[in-house]
This record gives structure tokens, C-alpha cells and sequence, in this order.
């Protein structure tokens, strides 16, 4: 080690330089776009530099070598910065970075920059922490602190930040008392009861029903780019916990249980998904239906059990977030012109007056969908190859909720066409900055899915 | 810390009967400020019974953990109150000058959908299925005179957050359900790290549900 160079333990320098702009963020909150410059620099910054780490493990700031160590040890407890941790660091950085970018045209709250990197960073300790119980913490930590980053854009609609934060917490406190029944001096039955309540958490972990409607209440009762931020990063780092929950406990996979609820219960999730997406009149609704019909697809895919099924259900997490950046980037410009508001009738003759911002939302919506040729489909092919051999039925329903999700898109884009509001009157620079915007937002999702190799040592972890 | 020394060796039962009476305030009573005060002695007497458990510097900081979250949240309670009550007032004039009577004034905080006498009963319903879980499923590792404190806790927790949807009583609720797995939680994983964390995700907690009471009284444009 070279006199130049600066030693830094990874982990901690992931928290401290986001707690450190999120505080840079604050200060400057009142300037939105200086506030969300910083956060996005600072976003895209800290995951380059985990990709760095990942790709050479060699960092150069200002012409001076900066070498993040892998370990950090703090009271007893320590935190690794190994591949899957500094890959799912990336992803958030990653994805939190195009978030605060495409939330540039019009504020979402306060709270969405600052809090966002300071959730960002929590979670990046909950990624590298090895103690599982530490894991967990963080998470819940984060998962708390969310609730700003949702409620700060919307007066009076709290109800998705508090949903999420009680499921949160209800699916933590199960999972952090696991490990004592599985000690050596756990008392009689002590495996049993850290059985159930490992199911029990992860169920709830999971979202799966009747606890998704903190998944819909999210993208419902927020402002358009904060639950992509929330939605991306939080379903990443709960399957996280997931794949290192049945590594530590293996127990917990022996017969099966977990998986085949799961597996039903997601198909429960996309009926209701299915059900409730074309009787929705506000875009946000839509969205959450929409997610919570891929969510439980994907954890259809994650009850097969098999490693591939279970990288398929990462692979749909990759294309969820591509669809969701697409639906944020497209509605955000869309809820500014229409008042702040979501109800669909509020976007009548948005079509003519900003085409791509339509266009880039629609596009998000069908690849929730899941339309072929769209990227959302890649994640399903497989899974639904199998399951036509298996469960035929299963197919149709998930086909039958796909096109309630596109019905929904059709309604929405009914709206548009309607006879314009004379206060929405299209100014021409907006649409350019706005049409960018969703453009930058196509190429993102093109980068996410082209490069699924960087995303690898995700799926190294799976049991 | 003579006294933390007494205090960890009091017998546990008194504090229990006053957890299970504080934390029936919190889910019966609609009243904000009666709640508050409910949970702040609550704090109080959860500080006693982790003296038991942990160092006395550690249940010192559960403690003062508890006495900061309770002005965090009076303070966001407070001014909703005040801003709800001069709305009410500007509506019960404007109401007056156009129909020449003064109506009643209205409520500041609204009415919970269910009624007290409701809530009593079904907090007597779980009281006895706090007994009869006490004789026929005992939490493992805790002592016997502890464990209905935690069931109590998260069952009046739980109550109060499937009554309601509004932040405050809400997050009264969770805050309750908190204290009762915490106290659980230090007997299976007691240490430095944790309770620092646990203090962290408490004082989040507060804060959290002090902006949500904040924002879900605001109206008009996104901040």
C-alpha cells in the first residue's frame, strides 16, 4: 500500500458518504433541482463505484487510490463487502441515482432527496451485514424511513407510508427472533417455532396477501417517482434476506412449505392484481395493481424452488424496475400539468399535449403487463412454458390478469384522448425536457436488460 | 445508579398491571393526550422491566428513548389541533353569517370509526385470551412474570392498528406493538449493537409518525 492511497472499510464508506449528501441534499432541499442534482451525482457516484469495486476492486478520486476494504467490525459484529452485497449496492445506487434524474421536472416531496440517500445508504448496512439478525435491523431501519420519502410529496396521503411501515415492521420482528430458536440451547421444539415464525416473516417480507396492500398503497398514495425508488430497491434487498434467510436456516426449505406458499399465494396476489386493475381510475392505483400482478408472478417463479426459477424471479425484479422508471419518468411531467393529481379524468387531452410522457407511461404499464416484446415478458417466458405443461390453468390466469392490467392502460388512454382542459396547455420547452427525460428513461431500461451479466452475483446467493 | 439497582430487583407484576393499563388507555381512549401520557409512563415502566434484562445504562437509554419520542409526537398532535380547531372556527362563523345561528363546533380531531364501549369489550376479549395463552401456551425464555407484558403489549398494538387508519392513534399503536417485542427481544438478544439499533429504529419510528400526522392534516400542493 502506497503512500497515496487511502483505505476506507467498504461498507462504512457506502453509509457515510450517502448520510453525508443526504445532509447536502437537505440543506439545499428548498432548490429542488440543485437538491436533486446532488442526489443524483451522488446516487450515480456511489454505484459506479460499487460496480468499480466489483469490476477491479480499485478506486482513483482525485488522482489519489482509494481501497475499500471488504470487512468492517464494529462492537463484535462485522458487515463484508463481498460481490452480492457490492451488486445489490450498485443496483440501488443505480436505480435511486435515475430516480432522483427523472424526478427533476417537477418536486416530489421534500423528503425524496435526502431521505432517499439516507435509505439508500441504510440498506447498503442491511446488503453487507453477516450477522442475519443485523440484516434484518437495517432493513427495518430503512423500511422505516421510507415513510418520509413516500409521505413528503402528498398532503393527506399518508395511508401507503403507514401500510409499509407496519408490514415492514410486522415481518421483522418475526425473522429477528429466528436465530435464538435455532441455537444450540434453544428450548424443546425451539426448530419448530423458528420454523413458523421464519414463514411467517418472510410471508410478510414477502408481501405476499393479505399484506400487499402496502405494495399498492405505496404506488397509490404518493407522488409518481417515489415508490419506483421504494418498490425497486426494497423488494431487491427483501429477496436478499430472503436467499440468505434459507442459507442460514436450511431447515426452513425441508419440506417445502415456504415455497408452496409462495406459490399459491402469489397466484393469489396476481388474481387480485388481475381483479382490481381494470376497475382503477387513478394512474397511481393502476401502477400498484400492476406491480402486485408482476410481484406475484415473480414469486410464483420463486416457489418453483428450482436456482433457475429462482434467477428468474431476479430477472423479473430487473424488468420491474425498467417499467416502473418508465411509468415514473412518463407520469411525473403528466401529474405536474395535471394539478398534482392522479384521477384519470384530470388527464383528458394529455395525449395531444404530451405525447411521449403518454407514450412513456403506457409503455411502462404494458411491460408490467408483461406485452410480448416488451421486457417484462422475458422474465415470464420460462415460467409460464412450465407451467403450461403443469398447471395449464395457472397460465390463463396470469394471461387473464396481464390483460387486466392492459385494460386498465386502454382506460387510461381513453382519458387522454378527451377534449383538453384549457388550463393544461402544453408549453413546448417542458414537452422537450420532458420527452428527453422518457427517452433517457427507454435507454435505461434497454442498459438494465442488455447487461444482466453485472447483475450475476445477485443469484450466486440463492440456495 | 443505586436506585436502577433497587428498581431491577422490584417484583414484576406491579409494573405489568400498569403496562396492561397503559397500553388499554392507548387502544380505548380517543383522547391524544391521554394516549400520549399513557405511553410515556408506559416507556417508563418498560425502562423498569429492562432493568431486569440489561445494564442499567442500556434500560437508561430505552428510557430516555421513550421521553423523546412523546414531545415529538405532542408537538405534531398539538399543531394539527390548533390548525383543525381555527379552521373549524373560521367554517362555524362563516356558517353563522349565513344562516343566522351559531351551529355546534366541530370536532378537532375526527371520531374513530369504532365507539369506546366497543373498544372496551374488546379489549376485555383479549384479556382473557391473555390468560388463557398465559396457562396453556407460555412464551419460551422469558420469566413468567414478564411474558404477559410482551403479549399484552403487541396484542394492544395490534388492536389499535386494525381500528384505525389515521397516523396518530396508528402510530400509538405501533409504537405500543414495538415496546412489547423489544422487551422480548432483549431477553433473546441482549448487547450494545442492538439496543443502539433498536433505539435508532424507535426514535425513526417517532419521527416518522410525528411528519405523518403533520402531512395527513395539510392540504393544498405537494410541499
Amino acid at each position: 500500500m502506497n503512500a497515496s492511497s487511502l483505505t476506507i472499510p467498504g461498507p462504512l464508506f457506502f453509509l457515510l458518504a450517502s448520510l453525508a449528501l443526504a445532509a447536502l441534499a437537505y440543506l439545499v432541499h428548498r432548490w429542488n433541482v440543485l437538491s436533486g442534482l446532488i442526489a443524483t451525482i451522488g446516487s450515480l457516484g456511489l454505484g459506479w463505484i460499487a460496480l468499480t469495486w466489483l469490476l477491479d476492486k480499485s478506486i482513483s478520486l482525485g488522482g489519489r487510490s482509494v481501497i475499500l476494504t471488504s470487512d468492517f467490525v464494529f462492537l463484535g459484529r462485522s458487515w463484508a463487502l463481498t460481490p452480492t452485497a457490492a451488486t445489490l449496492i450498485a443496483f440501488g445506487f443505480l436505480v435511486g441515482g435515475l430516480c432522483f434524474l427523472l424526478a427533476l421536472p417537477a418536486s416530489q416531496g421534500w423528503a425524496f432527496h435526502p431521505f432517499g440517500l439516507a435509505v439508500l445508504g441504510i440498506l447498503s448496512m442491511s446488503a453487507t451485514a453477516e450477522q442475519f439478525i443485523y440484516m434484518v435491523l437495517f432493513f427495518w431501519l430503512g423500511a422505516v424511513l421510507t415513510g418520509f420519502v413516500l409521505a413528503g410529496g402528498r398532503p393527506g396521503a399518508t395511508m401507503g407510508a403507514l401500510r409499509l411501515i407496519v408490514v415492514c415492521t410486522l415481518a421483522a420482528m418475526p425473522l429477528l427472533l429466528v436465530p435464538t430458536f435455532f441455537q444450540d440451547d434453544a428450548p424443546p421444539g425451539g426448530t419448530q417455532t423458528g420454523v413458523v415464525l421464519g414463514i411467517l416473516g418472510l410471508g410478510m417480507l414477502l408481501m405476499l396477501p393479505p399484506f400487499h396492500g402496502a405494495l399498492v398503497g405505496a404506488a397509490a398514495f404518493s407522488a409518481p417517482m417515489p415508490p419506483v425508488l421504494v418498490l425497486s430497491i426494497l423488494p431487491a434487498t427483501a429477496l436478499h434476506i430472503f436467499f440468505r434467510f434459507t442459507q442460514t436456516y436450511p431447515a426452513i426449505l425441508q419440506d417445502g412449505l415456504i415455497l408452496e406458499i409462495c406459490q399459491w399465494l402469489g397466484l393469489g396476489a396476481v388474481i387480485l392484481g388481475g381483479l382490481s386493475a381494470p376497475a382503477q381510475r387513478r394512474w397511481g392505483s393502476l401502477i400498484g395493481y400492476a406491480v402486485l400482478i408482476d410481484w406475484g408472478i415473480g414469486l410464483m417463479a420463486l416457489g418453483q424452488g428450482s436456482p433457475e426459477r429462482m434467477a428468474l424471479a431476479v430477472q423479473m425484479l430487473l424488468g420491474r424496475t425498467a417499467a416502473l422508471l418508465l411509468c415514473g419518468a412518463g407520469l411525473t411531467p403528466l401529474f405536474e400539468a395535471a394539478g398534482k393529481r392522479d384521477d384519470l379524468e384530470r388527464y383528458a387531452g394529455m395525449l395531444f399535449a404530451r405525447p411521449l410522457n403518454v407514450l412513456s407511461l403506457l409503455l411502462g404499464l404494458l411491460t408490467l403487463a408483461g406485452l410480448p416484446t416488451l421486457p417484462g415478458v422475458t422474465g415470464r417466458w420460462a415460467l409460464l412454458g412450465d407451467l403450461a405443461a403443469n398447471h395449464p390453468v395457472q397460465v390463463w390466469i396470469i394471461v387473464g390478469a396481464e390483460i387486466g392490467v392492459a385494460v386498465g392502460a386502454i382506460v387510461g388512454l381513453l382519458a387522454c384522448l378527451g377534449q383538453a382542459q384549457p388550463a393544461l396547455v402544453a408549453k413546448r420547452r417542458d414537452e422537450l425536457i420532458a420527452s428527453l427525460f422518457a427517452l433517457f428513461a427507454l435507454w435505461t431500461a434497454c442498459m438494465l436488460l442488455s447487461s444482466a451479466s453485472i447483475w450475476q452475483p445477485l443469484l450466486t446467493t440463492r440456495p | 445508579m443505586t436506585i436502577f439497582a433497587q428498581l431491577a430487583h422490584l417484583s414484576g407484576i406491579p409494573v405489568v398491571i400498569g403496562l396492561v393499563i397503559t397500553a388499554s388507555i392507548i387502544a380505548i381512549v380517543r383522547d391524544w393526550r391521554f394516549g400520549l401520557w399513557a405511553l410515556l409512563v408506559q416507556y417508563m415502566l418498560l425502562g423498569v422491566l429492562h432493568l431486569r434484562m440489561l445494564p442499567p445504562e442500556l434500560a437508561l437509554i430505552k428510557m430516555l428513548v421513550g421521553a423523546l419520542i412523546c414531545p415529538m409526537i405532542y408537538w405534531s398532535a398539538r399543531w394539527v389541533e390548533s390548525e383543525r380547531a381555527h379552521k373549524a372556527e373560521i367554517e362555524r362563523q362563516k356558517i353563522a353569517r349565513e344562516q343566522k345561528q351559531v351551529p355546534l363546533p366541530p370536532l378537532p380531531w375526527p371520531i374513530r370509526p369504532t365507539s369506546g364501549i366497543f373498544r372496551l369489550l374488546v379489549v376485555l376479549l383479549l384479556g382473557m385470551v391473555l390468560y388463557s395463552m398465559s396457562i396453556s401456551w407460555p412464551l419460551p425464555l422469558i420469566a413468567a412474570d414478564l411474558a404477559p407484558a410482551c403479549v399484552w403489549l403487541g396484542l394492544m398494538g395490534l388492536l389499535t392498528l386494525v381500528l384505525t387508519a389515521s397516523p396518530l392513534p396508528a402510530g400509538l399503536g405501533l409504537l405500543t406493538l414495538v415496546s412489547g417485542f423489544e422487551l422480548y427481544f432483549d431477553v433473546t438478544q441482549p448487547g450494545l449493537a442492538g439496543t443502539g439499533l433498536m433505539a435508532a429504529i424507535n426514535l425513526a419510528l417517532g419521527l416518522v409518525i410525528a411528519h405523518l400526522i403533520t402531512v395527513d392534516a395539510l392540504t393544498g400542493e405537494v410541499l
